[in-house]
Protein backbone atom coordinates (compact mmCIF):
# COMPACT_ATOMS: atom_id res chain seq x y z
CA UNK A 1 0.00 0.00 0.00
CA UNK A 2 1.24 3.71 -0.87
CA UNK A 3 1.65 6.29 1.69
CA UNK A 4 -1.19 7.75 0.30
CA UNK A 5 -3.37 4.99 -1.00
CA UNK A 6 -6.13 5.68 1.29
CA UNK A 7 -6.57 9.54 -0.20
CA UNK A 8 -6.11 8.42 -3.73
CA UNK A 9 -8.67 6.32 -3.39
CA UNK A 10 -11.01 8.75 -1.97
CA UNK A 11 -10.14 11.27 -4.52
CA UNK A 12 -11.13 8.98 -7.45
CA UNK A 13 -14.19 8.28 -5.73
CA UNK A 14 -13.61 4.21 -4.31
CA UNK A 15 -13.10 3.13 -0.81
CA UNK A 16 -9.89 1.05 -0.49
CA UNK A 17 -9.96 -2.44 -0.37
CA UNK A 18 -9.13 -4.01 2.86
CA UNK A 19 -9.42 -0.76 4.80
CA UNK A 20 -10.88 -1.11 8.08
CA UNK A 21 -12.26 0.77 11.13
CA UNK A 22 -13.72 0.50 14.43
CA UNK A 23 -16.71 3.03 15.27
CA UNK A 24 -16.16 4.10 18.92
CA UNK A 25 -18.89 7.08 18.78
CA UNK A 26 -22.10 5.57 17.35
CA UNK A 27 -25.34 6.22 18.59
CA UNK A 28 -29.00 3.79 17.96
CA UNK A 29 -32.24 5.02 17.71
CA UNK A 30 -35.24 7.52 17.46
CA UNK A 31 -34.44 11.19 17.83
CA UNK A 32 -36.73 13.88 17.43
CA UNK A 33 -35.32 17.09 17.03
CA UNK A 34 -34.86 16.70 13.22
CA UNK A 35 -35.79 14.02 10.94
CA UNK A 36 -33.65 11.12 10.12
CA UNK A 37 -34.90 9.19 7.18
CA UNK A 38 -34.42 4.81 7.33
CA UNK A 39 -32.72 5.26 10.76
CA UNK A 40 -32.81 1.96 11.82
CA UNK A 41 -30.64 -1.23 12.59
CA UNK A 42 -30.15 -1.95 8.73
CA UNK A 43 -29.79 1.18 7.66
CA UNK A 44 -26.94 1.43 10.10
CA UNK A 45 -25.48 -2.14 9.25
CA UNK A 46 -25.00 -1.29 5.60
CA UNK A 47 -23.90 1.80 6.14
CA UNK A 48 -20.92 0.05 8.55
CA UNK A 49 -20.82 -3.27 5.70
CA UNK A 50 -20.00 -0.06 2.65
CA UNK A 51 -17.20 1.85 5.11
CA UNK A 52 -15.73 -1.65 6.23
CA UNK A 53 -16.57 -0.61 9.65
CA UNK A 54 -15.71 -3.80 11.56
CA UNK A 55 -17.68 -2.95 15.15
CA UNK A 56 -19.62 0.10 16.28
CA UNK A 57 -19.92 1.28 20.02
CA UNK A 58 -23.43 2.01 20.08
CA UNK A 59 -25.12 3.73 22.84
CA UNK A 60 -29.09 4.32 23.08
CA UNK A 61 -30.29 8.16 22.33
CA UNK A 62 -33.29 7.19 23.84
CA UNK A 63 -30.85 6.75 27.23
CA UNK A 64 -29.68 10.19 26.65
CA UNK A 65 -32.62 11.76 26.45
CA UNK A 66 -35.14 10.65 27.98
CA UNK A 67 -34.95 6.73 29.56
CA UNK A 68 -32.29 5.28 30.85
CA UNK A 69 -33.01 2.07 31.40
CA UNK A 70 -35.29 1.41 28.61
CA UNK A 71 -32.67 2.87 25.93
CA UNK A 72 -29.96 1.01 27.27
CA UNK A 73 -32.39 -2.47 27.19
CA UNK A 74 -32.80 -1.47 23.75
CA UNK A 75 -29.01 -1.23 22.70
CA UNK A 76 -28.97 -4.92 24.19
CA UNK A 77 -31.60 -6.15 21.75
CA UNK A 78 -29.61 -5.16 18.92
CA UNK A 79 -26.53 -6.56 20.35
CA UNK A 80 -28.47 -9.70 21.28
CA UNK A 81 -28.94 -9.62 16.90
CA UNK A 82 -26.25 -8.35 15.68
CA UNK A 83 -23.05 -9.41 18.06
CA UNK A 84 -20.43 -9.65 15.69
CA UNK A 85 -21.89 -5.62 14.49
CA UNK A 86 -21.87 -3.96 17.84
CA UNK A 87 -20.05 -3.42 21.44
CA UNK A 88 -22.73 -2.42 24.16
CA UNK A 89 -22.69 1.09 25.60
CA UNK A 90 -24.16 1.90 28.75
CA UNK A 91 -25.59 5.47 29.40
CA UNK A 92 -25.85 6.76 32.62
CA UNK A 93 -27.39 9.97 34.01
CA UNK A 94 -25.62 11.46 36.94
CA UNK A 95 -28.90 13.41 37.85
CA UNK A 96 -30.19 10.23 39.39
CA UNK A 97 -26.94 8.84 41.09
CA UNK A 98 -28.89 6.23 43.01
CA UNK A 99 -29.54 4.32 39.86
CA UNK A 100 -26.22 4.63 38.67
CA UNK A 101 -24.43 2.50 40.17
CA UNK A 102 -27.05 -0.47 39.30
CA UNK A 103 -27.25 0.56 35.47
CA UNK A 104 -23.39 -0.18 35.21
CA UNK A 105 -23.93 -3.14 36.97
CA UNK A 106 -26.85 -4.38 35.11
CA UNK A 107 -25.57 -3.44 31.45
CA UNK A 108 -22.17 -5.01 31.95
CA UNK A 109 -23.30 -8.38 33.43
CA UNK A 110 -26.49 -8.95 32.50
CA UNK A 111 -26.36 -7.47 28.42
CA UNK A 112 -22.88 -7.63 27.80
CA UNK A 113 -22.38 -3.78 27.33
CA UNK A 114 -18.28 -3.06 27.12
CA UNK A 115 -18.12 0.93 27.42
CA UNK A 116 -19.62 3.67 28.90
CA UNK A 117 -21.53 7.30 27.74
CA UNK A 118 -21.63 10.38 29.48
CA UNK A 119 -23.19 13.13 27.87
CA UNK A 120 -22.84 15.96 30.09
CA UNK A 121 -24.23 18.94 27.86
CA UNK A 122 -27.59 16.64 27.86
CA UNK A 123 -27.69 15.88 31.46
CA UNK A 124 -26.02 19.65 32.20
CA UNK A 125 -23.79 17.81 34.25
CA UNK A 126 -19.98 18.60 35.08
CA UNK A 127 -17.38 15.42 34.27
CA UNK A 128 -15.66 16.69 37.50
CA UNK A 129 -19.14 16.09 38.95
CA UNK A 130 -19.15 13.74 42.00
CA UNK A 131 -22.00 11.71 40.86
CA UNK A 132 -19.39 10.28 38.00
CA UNK A 133 -16.91 9.13 40.80
CA UNK A 134 -18.55 5.77 40.82
CA UNK A 135 -18.33 5.86 36.69
CA UNK A 136 -14.43 6.19 37.44
CA UNK A 137 -13.99 3.19 39.36
CA UNK A 138 -16.16 1.35 37.76
CA UNK A 139 -14.66 1.28 34.33
CA UNK A 140 -11.35 1.26 35.83
CA UNK A 141 -11.79 -2.08 37.82
CA UNK A 142 -13.47 -3.25 34.47
CA UNK A 143 -10.73 -1.92 32.04
CA UNK A 144 -13.96 -0.56 30.30
CA UNK A 145 -13.36 2.73 28.07
CA UNK A 146 -15.65 6.02 28.90
CA UNK A 147 -16.85 8.22 25.92
CA UNK A 148 -17.19 11.40 27.86
CA UNK A 149 -19.02 14.29 25.82
CA UNK A 150 -17.47 16.81 27.78
CA UNK A 151 -18.96 20.50 28.85
CA UNK A 152 -16.37 22.97 27.06
CA UNK A 153 -14.59 23.95 30.55
CA UNK A 154 -14.25 20.11 31.38
CA UNK A 155 -10.71 19.68 30.30
CA UNK A 156 -9.36 20.62 33.99
CA UNK A 157 -11.42 17.98 34.97
CA UNK A 158 -10.45 15.50 32.78
CA UNK A 159 -7.37 16.06 33.31
CA UNK A 160 -7.32 15.27 36.87
CA UNK A 161 -9.47 12.06 36.49
CA UNK A 162 -7.10 11.09 33.81
CA UNK A 163 -4.51 11.49 36.81
CA UNK A 164 -6.40 9.82 38.91
CA UNK A 165 -7.16 6.65 37.66
CA UNK A 166 -4.33 6.02 35.31
CA UNK A 167 -6.27 2.79 34.86
CA UNK A 168 -9.06 4.39 33.25
CA UNK A 169 -9.71 4.67 29.39
CA UNK A 170 -11.23 8.21 29.03
CA UNK A 171 -12.27 9.25 25.13
CA UNK A 172 -13.04 12.82 25.23
CA UNK A 173 -16.02 13.72 22.24
CA UNK A 174 -15.71 15.97 19.76
CA UNK A 175 -12.09 16.91 20.61
CA UNK A 176 -14.21 18.83 23.47
CA UNK A 177 -15.79 20.82 20.66
CA UNK A 178 -15.27 24.71 21.67
CA UNK A 179 -12.09 24.04 23.64
CA UNK A 180 -9.51 22.15 20.87
CA UNK A 181 -6.64 23.42 22.39
CA UNK A 182 -7.52 22.76 25.74
CA UNK A 183 -8.27 19.40 24.68
CA UNK A 184 -5.17 18.20 22.45
CA UNK A 185 -2.92 19.61 25.93
CA UNK A 186 -4.65 17.07 28.31
CA UNK A 187 -4.98 14.18 25.66
CA UNK A 188 -1.14 14.74 24.28
CA UNK A 189 -0.21 14.78 28.14
CA UNK A 190 -1.98 11.71 29.18
CA UNK A 191 -1.36 8.10 28.17
CA UNK A 192 -5.08 7.40 29.36
CA UNK A 193 -6.92 10.24 27.74
CA UNK A 194 -7.86 10.00 24.05
CA UNK A 195 -9.83 11.68 21.75
CA UNK A 196 -12.21 10.99 18.51
CA UNK A 197 -12.56 12.86 15.11
CA UNK A 198 -16.28 13.19 14.77
CA UNK A 199 -17.91 16.76 14.47
CA UNK A 200 -20.67 18.32 11.91
CA UNK A 201 -18.79 21.72 11.26
CA UNK A 202 -14.92 21.28 10.59
CA UNK A 203 -12.53 24.05 10.02
CA UNK A 204 -10.00 23.60 7.82
CA UNK A 205 -7.06 21.61 8.68
CA UNK A 206 -8.05 20.51 12.45
CA UNK A 207 -7.49 16.58 11.72
CA UNK A 208 -3.87 17.68 11.12
CA UNK A 209 -3.32 19.68 13.82
CA UNK A 210 -4.97 17.17 15.78
CA UNK A 211 -2.55 14.72 14.92
CA UNK A 212 0.58 17.43 15.11
CA UNK A 213 -0.65 18.17 18.39
CA UNK A 214 -1.70 14.53 20.35
CA UNK A 215 -0.04 12.03 17.66
CA UNK A 216 -2.18 9.78 15.43
CA UNK A 217 -2.06 7.05 18.42
CA UNK A 218 -3.98 9.15 20.52
CA UNK A 219 -7.31 10.08 17.89
CA UNK A 220 -9.84 7.77 17.30
CA UNK A 221 -12.58 7.12 14.60
CA UNK A 222 -15.69 7.57 15.47
CA UNK A 223 -18.98 9.13 13.28
CA UNK A 224 -21.92 9.97 15.40
CA UNK A 225 -24.56 7.74 13.62
CA UNK A 226 -27.71 8.60 13.13
CA UNK A 227 -27.15 12.36 13.75
CA UNK A 228 -24.35 12.33 11.07
CA UNK A 229 -24.29 10.54 8.03
CA UNK A 230 -20.92 8.29 8.61
CA UNK A 231 -19.29 8.46 5.36
CA UNK A 232 -18.67 12.37 6.36
CA UNK A 233 -16.56 11.61 8.43
CA UNK A 234 -14.95 9.05 7.05
CA UNK A 235 -13.98 10.58 4.58
CA UNK A 236 -12.43 13.83 5.92
CA UNK A 237 -9.94 11.24 7.50
CA UNK A 238 -9.23 9.77 3.40
CA UNK A 239 -8.61 13.17 2.50
CA UNK A 240 -6.82 14.36 5.55
CA UNK A 241 -2.98 15.41 4.81
CA UNK A 242 -1.43 12.29 7.02
CA UNK A 243 -0.05 9.41 5.93
CA UNK A 244 -1.61 5.95 5.54
CA UNK A 245 -0.07 4.32 8.96
CA UNK A 246 -1.76 7.56 10.72
CA UNK A 247 -4.96 7.29 9.17
CA UNK A 248 -4.94 3.52 9.99
CA UNK A 249 -3.82 3.87 13.99
CA UNK A 250 -7.23 6.29 13.89
CA UNK A 251 -9.43 3.78 12.09
CA UNK A 252 -8.65 1.22 13.55
CA UNK A 253 -5.33 0.26 15.49
CA UNK A 254 -6.25 2.41 18.89
CA UNK A 255 -9.65 0.91 19.02
CA UNK A 256 -8.34 -2.16 19.01
CA UNK A 257 -5.46 -1.07 21.18
CA UNK A 258 -8.24 -0.13 23.62
CA UNK A 259 -10.68 -2.97 23.10
CA UNK A 260 -7.75 -5.80 23.64
CA UNK A 261 -7.92 -4.53 27.44
CA UNK A 262 -11.30 -5.10 28.35
CA UNK B 1 3.73 44.70 -4.85
CA UNK B 2 0.07 45.25 -3.63
CA UNK B 3 -1.31 41.81 -2.39
CA UNK B 4 -4.47 42.32 -4.82
CA UNK B 5 -2.28 43.16 -7.36
CA UNK B 6 -0.43 39.88 -6.98
CA UNK B 7 -3.54 37.50 -7.23
CA UNK B 8 -3.97 38.78 -10.78
CA UNK B 9 -0.50 38.77 -12.09
CA UNK B 10 0.54 35.57 -10.93
CA UNK B 11 -1.99 33.74 -12.61
CA UNK B 12 -0.20 34.72 -15.82
CA UNK B 13 -1.28 33.34 -19.40
CA UNK B 14 -2.95 36.82 -21.55
CA UNK B 15 -6.44 37.89 -21.28
CA UNK B 16 -9.47 35.76 -23.18
CA UNK B 17 -12.54 37.14 -24.31
CA UNK B 18 -15.55 36.30 -22.54
CA UNK B 19 -16.42 34.30 -25.45
CA UNK B 20 -12.96 32.04 -26.21
CA UNK B 21 -13.04 31.65 -21.93
CA UNK B 22 -16.86 30.87 -22.70
CA UNK B 23 -15.96 27.87 -24.84
CA UNK B 24 -12.84 27.15 -22.97
CA UNK B 25 -15.32 26.06 -19.84
CA UNK B 26 -17.71 24.56 -22.27
CA UNK B 27 -15.02 22.23 -23.21
CA UNK B 28 -14.80 20.35 -20.18
CA UNK B 29 -18.19 19.64 -18.94
CA UNK B 30 -17.31 16.68 -18.95
CA UNK B 31 -14.79 16.82 -16.09
CA UNK B 32 -14.49 16.63 -12.57
CA UNK B 33 -17.13 18.50 -10.23
CA UNK B 34 -17.63 22.35 -9.93
CA UNK B 35 -17.77 24.21 -6.78
CA UNK B 36 -20.34 26.27 -6.52
CA UNK B 37 -19.02 28.10 -3.04
CA UNK B 38 -15.45 29.28 -2.76
CA UNK B 39 -13.87 32.36 -1.58
CA UNK B 40 -10.72 34.20 -3.40
CA UNK B 41 -8.32 36.70 -1.79
CA UNK B 42 -7.09 37.58 1.39
CA UNK B 43 -8.88 37.91 4.83
CA UNK B 44 -7.69 37.94 8.33
CA UNK B 45 -10.11 35.29 10.03
CA UNK B 46 -9.08 33.31 7.62
CA UNK B 47 -5.43 31.64 8.43
CA UNK B 48 -5.28 29.91 4.47
CA UNK B 49 -6.90 32.21 2.46
CA UNK B 50 -5.77 31.51 -0.99
CA UNK B 51 -3.75 34.75 -2.48
CA UNK B 52 -2.43 33.29 -5.03
CA UNK B 53 -3.80 31.51 -8.27
CA UNK B 54 -1.53 28.83 -8.08
CA UNK B 55 -2.71 28.07 -4.62
CA UNK B 56 -6.41 28.06 -5.22
CA UNK B 57 -5.48 25.51 -8.57
CA UNK B 58 -3.11 23.41 -6.05
CA UNK B 59 -6.45 23.48 -3.67
CA UNK B 60 -8.86 22.55 -6.78
CA UNK B 61 -6.19 19.53 -7.30
CA UNK B 62 -6.03 18.38 -4.16
CA UNK B 63 -9.71 17.77 -3.73
CA UNK B 64 -10.16 16.66 -7.56
CA UNK B 65 -12.39 19.74 -8.33
CA UNK B 66 -12.47 21.32 -11.97
CA UNK B 67 -13.93 24.54 -11.76
CA UNK B 68 -14.55 27.08 -8.98
CA UNK B 69 -17.40 29.49 -8.66
CA UNK B 70 -16.21 32.20 -6.64
CA UNK B 71 -16.15 35.64 -4.82
CA UNK B 72 -13.67 37.83 -4.03
CA UNK B 73 -13.25 38.95 -0.19
CA UNK B 74 -12.84 41.86 -0.85
CA UNK B 75 -16.30 42.11 -2.67
CA UNK B 76 -17.96 40.95 0.90
CA UNK B 77 -15.70 42.79 3.04
CA UNK B 78 -14.08 45.65 1.64
CA UNK B 79 -15.96 47.11 -1.55
CA UNK B 80 -18.32 45.24 -3.74
CA UNK B 81 -16.91 47.10 -6.81
CA UNK B 82 -13.73 46.37 -6.46
CA UNK B 83 -13.93 42.72 -5.11
CA UNK B 84 -15.74 41.92 -8.25
CA UNK B 85 -13.19 43.47 -10.78
CA UNK B 86 -11.20 41.64 -9.07
CA UNK B 87 -12.96 38.01 -9.52
CA UNK B 88 -13.83 39.37 -13.43
CA UNK B 89 -9.88 39.91 -13.84
CA UNK B 90 -8.93 36.19 -12.13
CA UNK B 91 -11.58 34.17 -14.13
CA UNK B 92 -10.45 35.94 -17.71
CA UNK B 93 -7.17 34.61 -16.92
CA UNK B 94 -8.15 30.94 -15.78
CA UNK B 95 -11.01 29.41 -16.80
CA UNK B 96 -10.92 26.48 -13.97
CA UNK B 97 -12.41 29.89 -12.09
CA UNK B 98 -15.86 31.29 -12.86
CA UNK B 99 -17.00 34.78 -11.56
CA UNK B 100 -19.60 35.19 -8.62
CA UNK B 101 -20.15 39.07 -8.33
CA UNK B 102 -21.77 40.17 -5.21
CA UNK B 103 -23.73 43.83 -4.92
CA UNK B 104 -24.95 45.98 -1.28
CA UNK B 105 -28.31 47.02 -2.76
CA UNK B 106 -28.75 50.59 -1.17
CA UNK B 107 -30.35 53.16 -3.40
CA UNK B 108 -26.71 54.88 -3.03
CA UNK B 109 -24.96 52.09 -3.98
CA UNK B 110 -26.92 50.58 -6.93
CA UNK B 111 -29.17 53.09 -7.95
CA UNK B 112 -30.50 50.83 -11.17
CA UNK B 113 -30.60 47.32 -10.08
CA UNK B 114 -31.77 46.84 -13.76
CA UNK B 115 -28.80 48.33 -14.99
CA UNK B 116 -26.25 46.83 -12.63
CA UNK B 117 -27.63 43.30 -14.24
CA UNK B 118 -27.40 44.32 -18.06
CA UNK B 119 -23.52 45.04 -16.90
CA UNK B 120 -23.26 41.67 -15.91
CA UNK B 121 -24.14 40.66 -18.69
CA UNK B 122 -22.04 42.40 -20.55
CA UNK B 123 -19.41 41.04 -18.61
CA UNK B 124 -20.57 37.30 -19.04
CA UNK B 125 -21.21 37.36 -15.00
CA UNK B 126 -23.45 34.78 -14.48
CA UNK B 127 -24.76 34.08 -10.86
CA UNK B 128 -24.24 37.16 -7.89
CA UNK B 129 -24.14 36.59 -4.03
CA UNK B 130 -25.56 38.47 -1.04
CA UNK B 131 -24.52 38.58 2.79
CA UNK B 132 -27.71 39.92 4.08
CA UNK B 133 -28.02 40.04 7.83
CA UNK B 134 -27.75 42.88 10.70
CA UNK B 135 -25.99 41.41 13.56
CA UNK B 136 -22.77 39.36 12.18
CA UNK B 137 -20.41 42.61 11.38
CA UNK B 138 -19.37 40.76 8.34
CA UNK B 139 -22.74 40.83 6.05
CA UNK B 140 -24.25 44.45 4.49
CA UNK B 141 -26.41 45.82 7.62
CA UNK B 142 -29.90 44.32 5.43
CA UNK B 143 -32.65 42.05 6.19
CA UNK B 144 -33.94 40.76 2.90
CA UNK B 145 -37.42 42.23 2.24
CA UNK B 146 -38.93 43.43 -0.45
CA UNK B 147 -38.13 46.95 0.40
CA UNK B 148 -34.50 46.80 0.39
CA UNK B 149 -33.83 43.55 -2.41
CA UNK B 150 -37.03 43.29 -4.01
CA UNK B 151 -36.31 45.03 -7.01
CA UNK B 152 -32.58 43.67 -7.19
CA UNK B 153 -34.28 40.22 -6.83
CA UNK B 154 -36.79 41.26 -9.87
CA UNK B 155 -33.97 42.15 -12.11
CA UNK B 156 -32.28 38.66 -11.48
CA UNK B 157 -35.48 36.59 -11.74
CA UNK B 158 -36.07 38.56 -15.17
CA UNK B 159 -32.44 37.41 -16.71
CA UNK B 160 -32.62 34.01 -14.63
CA UNK B 161 -29.43 34.70 -12.95
CA UNK B 162 -29.10 32.59 -10.10
CA UNK B 163 -28.58 33.71 -6.57
CA UNK B 164 -26.75 32.38 -3.65
CA UNK B 165 -26.96 33.08 -0.21
CA UNK B 166 -25.77 31.75 2.72
CA UNK B 167 -28.98 29.88 4.85
CA UNK B 168 -27.66 31.02 8.65
CA UNK B 169 -27.66 35.04 7.06
CA UNK B 170 -31.59 34.83 6.20
CA UNK B 171 -34.20 32.91 7.99
CA UNK B 172 -36.94 30.28 6.81
CA UNK B 173 -39.82 32.93 6.50
CA UNK B 174 -37.05 34.70 4.48
CA UNK B 175 -35.91 32.18 1.96
CA UNK B 176 -40.05 31.43 1.49
CA UNK B 177 -40.77 35.04 0.88
CA UNK B 178 -38.26 35.32 -1.85
CA UNK B 179 -38.70 31.97 -3.11
CA UNK B 180 -42.37 32.68 -3.67
CA UNK B 181 -42.98 36.11 -4.74
CA UNK B 182 -40.15 35.30 -7.29
CA UNK B 183 -40.75 31.97 -8.74
CA UNK B 184 -38.79 32.24 -11.72
CA UNK B 185 -35.65 33.02 -9.64
CA UNK B 186 -32.93 30.40 -9.49
CA UNK B 187 -32.73 30.61 -5.72
CA UNK B 188 -29.64 28.67 -4.03
CA UNK B 189 -29.25 28.50 -0.88
CA UNK B 190 -25.81 27.31 0.51
CA UNK B 191 -25.06 25.96 4.20
CA UNK B 192 -28.18 24.78 5.45
CA UNK B 193 -27.43 22.27 8.03
CA UNK B 194 -28.90 18.94 8.30
CA UNK B 195 -30.28 19.69 11.63
CA UNK B 196 -32.99 22.11 10.17
CA UNK B 197 -34.01 18.87 7.74
CA UNK B 198 -37.79 19.60 8.38
CA UNK B 199 -37.26 23.02 6.76
CA UNK B 200 -35.21 22.08 4.01
CA UNK B 201 -37.57 19.09 3.24
CA UNK B 202 -40.84 21.42 3.31
CA UNK B 203 -39.31 24.24 1.08
CA UNK B 204 -38.10 21.66 -1.26
CA UNK B 205 -41.56 20.87 -1.75
CA UNK B 206 -43.28 23.93 -1.67
CA UNK B 207 -40.91 26.17 -3.80
CA UNK B 208 -39.47 24.67 -7.52
CA UNK B 209 -37.22 27.04 -7.72
CA UNK B 210 -35.44 26.48 -4.60
CA UNK B 211 -32.11 24.53 -4.57
CA UNK B 212 -29.58 23.30 -1.97
CA UNK B 213 -25.86 23.45 -1.75
CA UNK B 214 -24.81 20.48 -0.19
CA UNK B 215 -21.84 21.07 2.57
CA UNK B 216 -23.74 21.16 5.82
CA UNK B 217 -26.32 17.76 4.02
CA UNK B 218 -24.75 15.64 6.13
CA UNK B 219 -27.93 13.86 7.38
CA UNK B 220 -28.07 10.13 7.65
CA UNK B 221 -28.96 8.69 4.50
CA UNK B 222 -30.07 12.05 3.61
CA UNK B 223 -28.99 12.91 0.26
CA UNK B 224 -30.15 9.21 -0.97
CA UNK B 225 -34.03 10.14 0.71
CA UNK B 226 -34.05 13.83 -0.52
CA UNK B 227 -32.97 12.92 -4.39
CA UNK B 228 -35.49 10.23 -4.20
CA UNK B 229 -38.14 13.01 -2.64
CA UNK B 230 -37.60 16.03 -4.78
CA UNK B 231 -34.84 14.81 -7.42
CA UNK B 232 -31.32 15.27 -7.76
CA UNK B 233 -32.12 18.62 -9.83
CA UNK B 234 -32.15 20.36 -6.67
CA UNK B 235 -28.60 20.21 -4.93
CA UNK B 236 -25.48 21.77 -5.82
CA UNK B 237 -22.00 20.87 -4.73
CA UNK B 238 -20.29 23.22 -2.76
CA UNK B 239 -17.01 23.47 -0.30
CA UNK B 240 -17.33 26.51 1.52
CA UNK B 241 -13.73 26.52 1.08
CA UNK B 242 -11.10 27.98 2.25
CA UNK B 243 -12.96 28.19 6.01
CA UNK B 244 -14.10 24.60 5.36
CA UNK B 245 -13.32 21.30 3.48
CA UNK B 246 -15.22 19.71 0.95
CA UNK B 247 -13.78 16.34 2.67
CA UNK B 248 -17.14 15.44 4.12
CA UNK B 249 -19.64 16.22 1.47
CA UNK B 250 -17.89 14.89 -1.47
CA UNK B 251 -17.43 11.42 -0.40
CA UNK B 252 -21.11 11.17 0.72
CA UNK B 253 -22.44 12.11 -2.99
CA UNK B 254 -19.86 9.62 -4.35
CA UNK B 255 -21.10 6.88 -2.10
CA UNK B 256 -24.30 7.38 -2.06
CA UNK B 257 -27.01 4.81 -3.32
CA UNK B 258 -28.28 7.51 -5.94
CA UNK B 259 -27.82 7.01 -10.12
CA UNK B 260 -24.73 7.84 -11.19
CA UNK B 261 -26.15 10.27 -13.44
CA UNK B 262 -27.53 11.88 -10.64
CA UNK B 263 -24.14 12.75 -8.83
CA UNK B 264 -23.20 14.06 -12.03
CA UNK B 265 -25.91 16.54 -12.19
CA UNK B 266 -25.00 17.28 -8.15
CA UNK B 267 -21.28 17.86 -9.15
CA UNK B 268 -21.56 19.64 -11.78
CA UNK B 269 -24.63 19.21 -14.85
CA UNK B 270 -27.11 21.60 -12.31
CA UNK B 271 -24.64 23.98 -11.73
CA UNK B 272 -23.82 24.54 -15.90
CA UNK B 273 -27.69 24.25 -16.19
CA UNK B 274 -28.22 27.31 -14.20
CA UNK B 275 -25.00 28.99 -15.35
CA UNK B 276 -26.14 28.09 -18.91
CA UNK B 277 -29.56 29.48 -18.58
CA UNK B 278 -28.93 32.80 -17.37
CA UNK B 279 -29.84 35.49 -19.65
CA UNK B 280 -31.94 32.96 -21.97
CA UNK B 281 -28.87 30.59 -22.31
Amino acid sequence: MADDSIYQAVRGGRIPKGLSAIDVHCHFGRFSNYYIPNNDVNAMISAMDLLGIRQAWISSIVAIFNDVRGGNKEVAQALRDHPDHFLGTTVVNPNFPEQLKDELKRCYEEFGFRAVKLHCPVHRYSVGGAAYEAVWKFASEKKVPVLAHTLEDDMSHVERIGKEYPDLVLIVAHANQLQFEACFKVVGSLPNVYTDIVSSGFPYGLIERMVKAVGSEKVLFGTDVPYLDPVSQWGKLAFARLDDGAKENIYLRNAEKIRSRI
Amino acid sequence: MDRREFICISSGGSLMLPEMMHALRAQATSGGPVDCNFMLGPSSRIPNAYEKVEDVIAEMDYYGIEQVLAYHSYSRFIDAGQGNELIAGIARQSHRVRPCWVIYPSPAELPNPEEFVERMHARDIRALRIFPGQRDPNTFGLPVRSWSFGSLFSALEQHRVPLFVERPLLSWEEIYDVATRFKRLPFVILDAHFGESRNIYTLLELCPNLYFGTTYLLLFNGLDDMVRRFGAERFLFDSGLPEREPSMVLPIIYFSRIREQQKQLILRGNFERLWGSAYGG
